[in-house]
C-alpha cells in the first residue's frame, strides 16, 4: 500500500541571483562600467502537499466503511510519483516514498530544470520542488500518480503508468531572481465512488436478500475517491473541484424503480466523511444507481497529456443497486 | 341442545348399540363413521330391567357420509377469513370439487385472499390458500360454517372494488382458528393453520339404568355443527373442555368428568357412570361445553346461540337402582287340624 503522508507543497520560486561587478580604481583609467548583470533565468519553488493519513475517523452516522473512515486529503496520500511539466515539456519525474522522500526518475536538463526537491519531516510533511527556468510566462503542470514510475535513467522520460490521482497547473510569469513562493492546489480526479447502505430491514421471502419497500425513503451514503492503490482509494476533499467533475449520481436502469433527486457535485466536501442522498422506492424491481464523471479533465492543461483508460478514469465511477418490492407479502396457508 | 337421536334398549344390564346410517362410499372415500359402541359392560346385579335402545344417526348423503371425520369438516360449507377484525374473504365450499372455493365476498384493499385447492385423504382434509397483506404482524382468523352463505343485496360495508357482498352469516360455527404471523415482503414461508372444532353435538350410547355400585359405560362422539366428529390435528376443542355432569348430585359419579383433547382419529370415546347411592335415583346426565371459545380471537366475533354452541351438547336421564328391595313373599302352609 502506498500510503504516504505529505504536507502541502509550496511552490516557491527562488531566483538564482548572482553577479555584480567590481568598482574602478581612482586615477586609473576607468574601465567602462558594465551594464548590470541581469540573470536570464529565475527559480521557482513548486510546493505540493499530501495530507497525513492519520486523520481521525469521523463520527459519521450509518454504515461507514474503512474507506469512509480514512481522512480525505489532497494531494492524495496515495501519491507515489509526481510529474512536473513546463508547458508541454516534461521537466521532472520523481517517485515519492515514505517518509516523503523524492527519488528522481527523470530530470530534464534543458531550459527548465529542477534544482531541488525536499520535504520536511513534520507531519504532514511539506515538500518543495525548486525549478530554475527562463524568464517570462510559464505554465507549470503538476500530475500525481498512485504508482511509482520507472525509466532507464534520469535522462529518459518514463512511460507513465497508473490512473492519475490529481493534476493541476500554475500559470506564473517568472522574473529574474527569487520569485514569490507559489502554492499549487491540484484537482482530484474522481476515480471511483464508494456506496454504503441503505439500511434495509426487510428480507425478501423471509430469508432472502434485504430489499426496499415501495413508498419508503432510504438514505444511501457515498464517498468520491481517487485511484490510490488502496481499497476504495482515498476520498477527495477540498481544496479544488473535481478534475473531471461534476460527479453525478442517478438511477440509470431506466425503470423508474426509485425516485431521487440526481446528485451533481462539482466540488468535493470540505471535510472527511460520507455524503448522502435519498431514494424512494417507487416500483418493483432492481434499481441501478450509477455514479459518473467525465473521462477527461474539464481543463485543457498545457501539458497536453493524452487521456485514456490507461491513465484516467472511465465515465462510470461506481454503481449500487436497490431492489424494491411491494410493501406487502404473500403467505401460503394450509388450513386443516 | 342437539341430540341426533336416542333410544336405548338394555338387555340384562348390557347395552347393545344399534348402528345405522351412513352413506355408501366410493372406493377412494373413507368409510362411514360407525356409531358409538359401548365397550364391555360391567356385571350388574340380576333382577334389573331391560331397556330397548336404538340410536338413529341422521342420514348423510352418500358422498358426505362416506367421508371420514376430519377438520376442516368435510361437511363444511363456508369459510370466512379475517385480518384482525376485518372480514376480508368469504367463500362457499365444495371441498371435494375441482373448484372448492366459490367466492361470496372478497374485500378490496391491502389484504387479499387467493383461494387454492383442497385435497382429501383417508384421514385428513386440507385446503390451501394464499393471503397477501401488508408487511408486519397480522392475525388471520378462519371461521368455518356448516351452511353456505348468501349474498346480501345491500351492504354498507361494501366498497365498489369489493367482490360480492358481506353476507349475514348463518349457521353455528363448526370450527375456527387463528394464525399469528409477521408478514415479510415477498413470498413468506408457508404456514399451517389448524382449526379447532366447536363441540356442538354428541352421539352417545349406553345403558340407561344400572344397579347400585355398578358402572355403565357410555360410548360417545363429540361432533361439530356439521355433524362430524371432531378429531385432531386440533389438540383442543374450541369451546372445551367437554364436560360430563349429572344432576342431582350424589347419585352417580362420572369418569372422566371432562375431556379437553379430541381423539386422534375417528371413533368412540367412553365415559363411565357409576351408581353410588344405595337409595338409587334418577339423574340427568349432561354433556356440555362452553358457549364461546377459550381464545379471544382477533376477529372479535360476537358469539350467541345463533352462531355458536349453546353449551349443552346433550342430556339424557339415567336411573340407578336402590341397593335394597322389598320382596313380597307369600308363604303357604297347612293348618294342622
Amino acid at each position: 500500500m502506498l500510503t504516504r503522508d505529505f504536507a502541502a507543497v509550496l511552490l516557491i520560486a527562488l531566483l538564482a541571483g548572482c553577479g555584480g561587478g567590481g568598482g574602478g580604481a581612482s586615477g586609473q583609467p576607468v574601465a567602462p562600467i558594465n551594464a548590470p548583470f541581469v540573470p536570464s533565468t529565475g527559480t521557482l519553488s513548486i510546493g505540493f502537499a499530501v495530507a497525513s493519513t492519520a486523520s481521525p475517523p469521523t463520527a459519521t452516522s450509518g454504515p461507514v466503511t474503512s474507506s469512509a473512515r480514512r481522512a480525505p486529503r489532497y494531494v492524495s496520500p496515495g501519491t507515489a510519483s509526481v510529474a512536473i511539466y513546463d508547458g508541454a515539456t516534461l521537466i521532472y519525474v520523481a517517485n515519492v516514498s515514505s517518509p516523503a522522500n523524492f527519488t528522481t526518475v527523470y530530470a530534464n536538463t534543458a531550459t527548465t530544470i529542477v534544482t531541488g526537491a525536499t520535504c520536511t519531516s513534520s507531519q504532514p510533511p511539506s515538500c518543495t520542488i525548486t525549478v530554475q527556468t527562463s524568464l517570462g510566462a510559464h505554465t507549470f503542470g503538476f500530475v500525481t500518480y498512485p504508482v511509482p514510475q520507472s525509466s532507464a535513467n534520469t535522462r529518459t522520460p518514463p512511460a507513465f503508468t497508473g490512473v492519475i490521482l490529481a493534476e493541476g497547473e500554475l500559470a506564473v510569469t517568472v522574473v529574474a531572481g527569487a520569485n514569490p513562493a507559489q502554492t499549487i492546489a491540484p484537482l482530484g480526479v474522481a476515480d471511483q465512488v464508494f456506496f454504503s447502505g441503505p439500511v434495509l430491514t426487510q428480507r425478501l421471502n423471509g430469508t432472502g436478500p434485504l430489499v426496499g419497500v415501495i413508498g419508503t425513503t432510504y438514505t444511501i451514503q457515498y464517498a468520491v475517491d481517487d485511484s490510490a492503490a488502496v481499497p476504495n482509494g482515498y476520498q477527495i476533499v477540498l481544496p479544488g473541484a473535481y478534475d473531471n467533475g461534476p460527479v453525478t449520481i442517478a438511477e440509470t436502469d431506466g425503470g423508474g424503480i426509485v425516485t431521487m433527486t440526481p446528485v451533481s457535485q462539482s466540488s468535493p466536501p470540505a471535510s472527511p466523511g460520507m455524503q448522502s442522498f435519498t431514494v424512494t422506492c417507487a416500483a418493483s424491481g432492481s434499481a441501478t444507481i450509477t455514479a459518473s464523471a467525465k473521462s477527461r479533465p474539464n481543463a485543457t492543461y498545457a501539458s497536453g497529456l493524452t487521456y485514456s483508460s490507461a491513465n484516467y478514469p472511465s465515465a462510470t465511477l461506481g454503481t449500487t443497486t436497490l431492489q424494491c418490492v411491494s410493501a406487502s407479502g404473500t403467505l401460503p396457508i394450509t388450513v386443516n | 341442545m342437539h341430540v341426533r337421536a336416542l333410544s336405548v334398549a338394555a338387555l340384562a344390564s348390557t347395552v347393545v348399540l344399534a348402528a345405522c346410517g351412513g352413506g355408501g362410499g366410493t372406493g377412494a372415500a373413507p368409510a362411514a363413521p360407525a356409531p358409538p359402541v359401548v365397550t364391555a359392560a360391567p356385571a350388574v346385579p340380576a333382577a334389573t330391567g331391560s331397556v330397548p335402545m336404538t340410536i338413529t344417526i341422521p342420514h348423510h348423503s352418500p358422498s358426505s357420509s362416506a367421508r371420514a371425520p376430519q377438520f376442516i369438516s368435510p361437511d363444511a360449507a363456508a369459510m370466512a377469513i379475517y385480518d384482525g377484525a376485518a372480514l376480508v374473504y368469504v367463500a362457499n365450499l365444495s371441498l371435494d370439487s375441482q373448484t372448492p372455493f366459490a367466492t361470496v365476498y372478497s374485500k378490496s384493499g391491502s389484504t387479499t385472499v387467493t383461494p387454492g385447492t383442497c385435497t382429501f385423504s383417508s384421514s385428513t382434509a386440507t385446503c390451501t390458500l394464499s393471503i397477501t397483506a401488508t408487511t408486519g404482524a397480522h392475525k388471520f382468523d378462519v371461521v368455518i360454517y356448516p351452511q353456505a352463505q348468501g349474498q346480501q343485496p345491500n351492504s354498507a360495508a361494501r366498497k365498489p372494488a369489493d367482490v360480492g357482498t358481506v353476507p349475514v352469516f348463518a349457521g353455528v360455527i363448526s370450527s375456527e382458528g387463528e394464525l399469528s404471523v409477521t408478514i415479510a415482503v415477498g413470498t413468506n414461508p408457508a404456514a399451517t393453520l389448524t382449526l379447532l372444532g366447536v363441540a356442538d353435538r354428541a352421539l352417545f350410547a349406553g345403558a340407561s339404568e344400572a344397579a347400585y355400585n355398578a358402572t355403565a359405560t357410555y360410548g360417545y362422539r363429540i361432533q361439530d355443527s356439521t355433524g362430524v366428529q371432531i378429531v385432531q390435528p386440533g389438540t383442543a376443542y374450541d369451546n372445551g373442555p367437554v364436560t360430563f355432569t349429572a344432576a342431582p348430585a350424589g347419585i352417580v359419579t362420572i369418569t372422566p368428568s371432562s375431556v379437553s383433547t379430541p381423539p386422534a382419529s375417528a371413533g368412540d370415546q367412553n365415559f363411565n357412570v357409576q351408581c353410588i347411592n344405595t337409595a338409587g335415583g334418577t339423574v340427568t346426565i349432561t354433556i356440555g361445553a362452553k358457549t364461546q371459545p377459550n381464545t379471544t380471537y382477533a376477529d372479535g366475533l360476537a358469539y350467541s346461540s345463533s352462531n355458536y354452541s349453546s353449551g349443552t351438547i346433550t342430556s339424557f336421564p339415567f336411573t340407578c337402582d336402590a341397593a335394597t328391595g322389598t320382596i313380597p313373599v307369600t308363604v303357604q302352609g297347612t293348618r294342622r287340624q
